[in-house]
């Protein structure tokens, strides 16, 4: 239903819209309240639901605690105080266990996809699209929408790729020589759809560039198993795919012995002689950490090596581990020395 | 390519990619050792720089 908006002196008020709604009417009174249109509300909510839920949980709250535009009270409002409590309880214990670690995981890939929504209603707006279009406008414009986005996508994977495997300062220069023709495109009033390119050509760049993603190194499934220390390479390298890394059976020496682990994308599992005193020094751009007593995750991981304690055996493993995006694995550790 | 009016639009959204790119440059050049808590915040910066350009002129 379309309604011309009248001014109005009246202050904004988050309410649940009786006017736009498909399910309770929270995306509608989102995108009044925020004065955007209520489709990117719906697809936020509709894309988060596949990834923990959280955005199922957000509504549900929402649902609980907005009142409607047309003055009926919300949900909660009214209800006695324990049954505010318990709501609120259990709404807080549905977000801590869908918002525990391994759902951060998901966040860039979300934040992707939330920006992908984004860029696909702008594209449609920019096509002449408008609420209110018949089905066959819709499927047109959508049809245009989703091959520039897949053309999009597929040339920043390209650019991202050739950044990753060593490209990255042509990849830079073009770029800078792309902004300063955005300028002169500027100054000489040329079209908008200019910045697509220039986006296309800057954001992998960039993923690559603060992941620090490096390619190089092959890709596929690799297991090295040396039987002695002079058998460690100076460096395990892989560009992308699972490096399982096996030391159980060596013998190491009194002494730091150190393997040096660099991975573009993928998992990297080190598994060390039962009970050896590890120490870690490894960067993640993006993925995760299980070494013992050390897990972490999200981004920019940053593992210094601690001193061990005094009593700590001499025969200790460095593990030197530089990740773009991935997982750092290291099994059979002494956990008491870290 | 027609001349028309200036878009002060585009011409920021250059300004914010010649800058983003230079940070970049530098990255891939090892002077600078760009990660997530710097490239998020002027990715960021540059997106509000140009939205604030759209919305300012127009």
């Amino acid at each position: 239903m379309t309604s011309t908006p009248t001014p109005s002196t009246e202050p904004r008020k988050l309410a649940r819209s009786t006017e736009d709604h498909m399910v309770a009417g929270v995306a509608g009174g989102l995108g009044r309240y925020f004065g955007l249109d209520p489709v990117l509300f719906r697809i936020a909510f509709g894309i988060s639901v596949f990834f923990g839920g959280v955005g199922l949980l957000a509504y549900i709250a929402l649902v609980a605690f907005l009142p409607h535009d047309d003055g009926r009270p919300s949900w909660i409002e009214g209800r006695s105080r324990v049954t505010t409590v318990v709501a609120i309880i259990c709404l807080a214990i549905a977000a801590v266990s869908i918002l525990r670690p391994p759902a951060f995981v998901l966040g860039p890939w979300l934040l992707c996809l939330a920006v992908l929504g984004v860029l696909a209603v702008l594209l449609y707006r920019a096509f002449g699209g408008e609420r209110g279009d018949d089905a066959a406008q819709i499927i047109a414009r959508g049809t245009l929408v989703l091959l520039v986005l897949v053309a999009a996508l597929g040339a920043a994977t390209a650019v991202g790729f050739i950044a990753a495997l060593g490209g990255g300062v042509a990849v830079a220069i073009i770029a800078i020589a792309a902004g300063f023709g955005l300028v002169a495109a500027g100054l000489l009033g040329g079209p908008r759809w200019l910045i697509l390119p220039v986006v296309v050509l800057i954001m992998p760049l960039a993923v690559v560039s603060a992941a620090d993603i490096d390619l190089r190194g092959g890709v596929g499934e690799v297991k090295y198993r040396p039987q002695t220390v002079a058998d460690i390479h100076p460096q395990y390298r892989l560009g992308v795919g699972h490096m399982d890394l096996d030391l159980s059976r060596l013998d190491l020496p009194a002494q730091t012995t150190q393997v040096n682990v660099s991975m573009g994308m993928g998992e990297a599992r080190v598994r060390v002689p039962a009970g050896t005193c590890v120490l870690t020094d490894a960067k993640i751009g993006v993925g995760a950490a299980d070494v013992p007593e050390r897990s972490n995750q999200w981004i920019d991981i940053s593992l210094e090596p601690d001193e061990p304690p005094a009593d700590a055996p001499r025969r200790r493993l460095l593990v030197n581990a530089d990740i773009g995006v991935g997982h750092l694995q290291i099994d059979n550790a002494d956990p008491d020395c870290t | 390519m027609k001349r028309g009016r200036a878009d002060r639009t585009l011409i920021v959204a250059g300004l914010a990619a010649v800058a983003l790119g230079t940070l970049l440059l530098l990255d891939r050049t090892d002077v600078l050792n760009v990660r997530f808590d710097y490239m998020v915040p002027a990715v960021l910066a540059a997106i509000g720089a140009v939205l604030l350009a759209a919305g300012l002129f127009e």
